[in-house]
């Protein structure tokens, strides 16, 4: 049956609407779990909030059981599902690039966008430097292009290269994932301990 | 509040076990091969379905209006395509069909890809081929060369008494000859197929503008992606 728009099944004029709804969707459960708060989204880095690990972490295990399991029941045609191709020079650098970026403003582009529907004024602006950034990425484009295009990999996936099987491959990464889970919740209680022994402490100076 | 905690703690205790008990039944589903083939039943319904097959007419004509929508596939042996072809054409045989590299081309959904041969026996072929290997788009030029030199190159003039959109036609087909015996490009020099409405001898002259293999399209990347 699915995918429902590629099937033909939802039109594809349609697809911008259910991108819409989609979208809102998203947005309103990333403002929800408190991903509109620059300062919750860095805690990532600083280790007093690992929620963002957390949620994302969750979100891709619902995709992933939902497209694996759907697959076998044959309800969804998991080879249908587009997914863009890897090229591995520019993900290095785009990925160094946009973890700066998140550390120095505080969003990620999605995040970013929920932070400034709601007005706050740090994400606007950090919404006004990323299409300064488009333009000037494609203003550039001609001399990165070496780099965007370097080391194309095709539509690889992550389980045929290590030469695992999908299942095992989805098991291994929840494994992980649970015991990141555990590991970043005891940073967590640690970091945050120790802050407020400082402000305890900080308080009992100042009195 | 060390309740709170506890049950808090309980919940996510809860949700990873339900998650790995998740991740384990994935381990013992076999992986599906999903075959990306068109059903026969479906293949024959197409089959007994003309539309795939569009007239020289209608290929003259967006040729001649640069429909960028359009790309022409000669789906005849090297040799032959060397000796001239469509203008623009790419050259797939029809053994290599479903090779990587031309699976590439027909991978390219906003095109039409239009098939054909010296008749429209192996572009038929070929468009059986990719539609059961759910290659969309595909069409089938009617007739082939063969009926490209009879209709577009070589017109015949219609007879006094036949109706007036014949004649409209016809003077749309020699127009048509016109413009692609200017372009040089139309042909046609071949060993008996064909014969040559410039009457010139089989040189670099007759060849078709050289299609050089298409780069392989990187699609967008999905912008729903990541956070």
């Amino acid at each position: 049956m699915g995918p429902l728009i590629p099937n033909g099944i939802i039109d594809a004029g349609w697809s911008y609407l259910v991108a819409f709804i989609i979208g809102i969707a998203f947005g309103l459960i990333m403002e929800s779990s408190g991903f509109s708060s620059s300062k919750k989204i860095v805690g990532l880095f600083y280790g007093y909030d690992f929620t963002v690990l957390r949620v994302f972490f969750t979100a891709a295990f619902i995709a992933m059981f939902g497209l694996l399991y759907l697959n076998y029941a044959e309800i969804l045609d998991l080879s249908m599902v587009y997914f863009p191709e890897t090229f591995l020079t520019s993900a290095i650098v785009g990925g160094v690039i946009m973890g700066i970026g998140f550390i120095v403003g505080g969003y990620c582009p999605g995040t970013g966008i929920v932070a400034a529907s709601i007005g706050k004024i740090d994400a606007i602006v950090f919404l006004i430097g990323i299409f300064i950034g488009i333009f000037i990425f494609s203003e550039l484009f001609p001399l990165v292009k070496d780099i965007y295009f370097g080391n194309p990999m095709g539509k690889s996936r992550f389980n045929e290269l290590l030469g695992l099987s999908r299942g095992m491959f989805a098991f291994l990464f929840v494994l992980i994932a649970v015991i990141a889970f555990i590991v970043t919740r005891t940073i967590e209680i640690r970091v945050n301990n120790k802050y407020a022994a400082e402000n305890h402490g900080d308080q009992a100076s100042a009195e | 509040m060390d309740n709170k905690i506890l049950h808090t703690r309980k919940r996510y205790l809860a949700l990873a076990g339900v998650f790995l008990l998740l991740g384990l039944g994935l381990v013992f589903l076999p992986d599906k091969d999903n075959k990306k083939e068109m059903k026969p039943e479906h293949l024959l319904a197409k089959l007994v379905d003309k539309s795939r097959f569009i007239s020289t007419d209608d290929v003259a004509d967006q040729l001649i209006n640069n429909d960028p929508t359009m790309i022409l596939i000669d789906v005849r042996s090297k040799d032959e395509y060397d000796k001239g072809s469509l203008p623009g054409a790419l050259n797939i045989p029809l053994s290599e069909i479903l090779n990587e590299s031309s699976t590439q081309v027909f991978q390219r959904k906003s095109y039409d890809k239009v098939l054909f041969g010296n008749s429209d026996i192996y572009a038929d072929q070929a468009w059986i081929l990719l539609s059961r290997n759910l290659m969309g788009r595909t069409y089938v030029m009617k007739g082939g060369l063969n009926h490209w030199m009879e209709t577009i190159i070589n017109p015949t003039e219609p007879n006094p008494a036949e109706p007036i959109e014949n004649f409209e036609l016809y003077h749309a087909r020699v127009a048509a000859s016109r413009y692609f015996a200017g372009q040089n490009t139309a042909f046609i020099y071949s060993d008996g197929d064909f014969t040559n409405t410039n009457k010139k001898p089989a040189s670099s002259q007759t060849k078709p503008k050289v299609s050089t293999p298409m780069p392989v399209q990187h699609k967008q990347a999905a912008a729903d992606e990541g956070c």
